[in-house]
């Protein structure tokens, strides 16, 4: 019976950081409406790419297969044991959308499919070797697709990205300031060379953090300038390189710095005994508050918590204070773990 | 790495392996579907369906192919012309022809044509 519960996130076929991975983005996904042939991914079957797609039944009778396929899906990895067969339901309906949809077809959504199509591919062997290296591929084929087209070699597609298409005044305030189309140039050619340092990083887990840390660099600029999360591309980045860090098995409270009552409340929600009672005082600050929040940050409720709060963001576009907060969560709680990443080869607790 | 635990780790390096040679694939064809490609391309394209020597109004366009009369698209200038022609092989009342017109990162204006073949 505990399995039906959500925050319950040990004691299934795969590692407690895929479980909340999942389950984090299946949330967030339910939150901001982006199912397949909903939100950024068109409305339904449209020619497909995938001749025999088009065959099954009725457009309509398709597409409501797909939406029960994702929702079952979801329901599965929320509320059972089965997170796998849930994922794999989840997965399969994104990759369908644009193989059944010519108007559909979205890297962002693809990648949202292939994180959890990776967990249910996954196990207690690979642990969450496989998201890494579905990273690797995503950066790999994204730079294979740059080096090859001379445009972004001579900065025209940085250009008509930025300048052209989205007429980003500060973007085109510093640009003015070098020769025309230099600074595209730079971009285009630092864009490459980024994209294909991060994949080498994620090769080896010992240099995942200084993937990650070259990630920020990358994808948080081009969220602030162009004043969009690629539908749900942003979040699945955060959960599958989250899912990369040690998920702690326990968190021992100090009372000297937590808020007890705080502490008792993420008690009363611990079902994977990672909660040890707080002997302090009952002196309850704020910062005491704050300060439990920030070490507690990998207990499953916080976790929800933050989901929640960054779907708002993300819903109300303030996507200023959402990359304060990624930077925040960075310098936290993953860059202190650089030097022992490498000795993680399987999760703790295994 | 032992037998059994290649076995578990097989059925992940065939789905990331799929990926890259699809990747590798696509790069050999003017489209992007499962390719690794965001925003790699900004194409912007206007199409205009003729019958009769007259012009489709852009209601009539864009109901027929699901798709902006003009606007960017952010994968492969082929992802318009396999759409196009999808649509023509296969949805009842064609237009005489249909001219794609297309500006790739910003190059000069190329077009592509489709025309009915009665």
């Amino acid at each position: 019976m505990r399995h039906l519960n959500p925050f319950y996130v040990t004691g299934k076929a795969v590692v407690p950081e895929l479980v909340l991975a999942v389950r984090l983005l299946a949330v967030y996904l339910l939150l901001t409406k982006e199912f397949p042939f909903s939100g950024n991914q068109g409305g339904g079957r449209f020619y497909p790419v995938v001749g025999w797609l088009g065959h099954l039944g009725t457009d309509e009778q398709f597409n409501l297969g797909v939406k029960l396929l994702f929702l079952g899906g979801i329901g599965i990895l929320l509320f059972s044991r089965f997170v796998r067969l849930g994922a794999l339901g989840v997965g399969l309906a994104f990759v369908l959308g644009p193989l059944s949809c010519q108007t559909c077809i979205s890297v962002a959504h693809l990648f949202t499919g292939c994180v959890f199509l990776c967990t249910a591919l996954s196990n207690n062997v690979t642990g969450t070797g496989l998201i890494r290296f579905q990273l690797a591929v995503l950066y790999l084929g994204a730079d294979l697709n740059k080096v090859s087209d001379p445009d972004w070699w001579s900065g025209a597609s940085m250009e008509t990205l930025l300048v052209t298409k989205h007429q980003i005044a500060s973007y085109m305030h510093v640009a003015s300031i070098f020769p025309p189309g230099i600074l595209s140039q730079i971009t285009g050619i630092g864009v490459i060379v980024l994209q294909m340092a991060i994949a080498i990083l994620l090769l080896r887990r010992g240099t995942v953090i200084y993937a990650m840390l070259l990630a920020l660099v990358l994808h948080l600029p081009m969220v602030l300038l162009m004043q969009m999360t690629f539908g749900p591309f942003l979040f699945a980045l955060i959960t599958a390189y989250g899912s990369l860090l040690a998920w702690p098995r326990h968190l021992f409270c100090d009372g000297r710095l937590h808020s007890s009552t705080a502490v008792k409340w993420l008690g009363r929600l611990d079902f994977n005994n990672q909660v040890s009672p707080c002997a302090g005082s009952a002196n309850d600050s704020p910062a005491r508050w704050l300060r439990t929040a920030l070490y507690y940050l990998p207990h499953p409720a916080i976790l929800l918590a933050m989901t929640v709060l960054t779907a708002a963001m993300a819903r109300y576009g303030k996507l200023l204070p959402l990359t304060v907060l990624t930077i925040v969560a960075f310098a936290m709680y993953a860059w202190p773990q650089r030097k022992c990443a490498g000795q993680i080869t399987r999760p703790a607790g295994l | 790495m032992s037998s059994s635990s290649l076995k578990k780790w097989l059925p992940g390096i065939i789905f990331l392996s799929a990926q890259v040679i699809n990747t590798l694939y696509e790069l050999t064809q003017d489209t992007r579907t499962l390719s690794w490609a965001p925003h790699t391309t900004q194409v912007f394209y206007r199409i205009d369906a003729f019958q009769n020597s007259i012009t489709w109004d852009r209601q009539a366009v864009e109901a027929r192919y699901g798709i902006a009369q003009t606007q960017w698209e952010a994968h492969a200038p082929g992802n318009l012309r396999r759409l196009v022609a999808s649509v023509e092989a296969h949805a009842p009342g064609n237009p005489d022809s249909v001219r794609i017109s297309y500006r790739r990162n910003g190059a000069p204006e190329q077009s592509y044509l489709w025309k009915a073949s009665r």
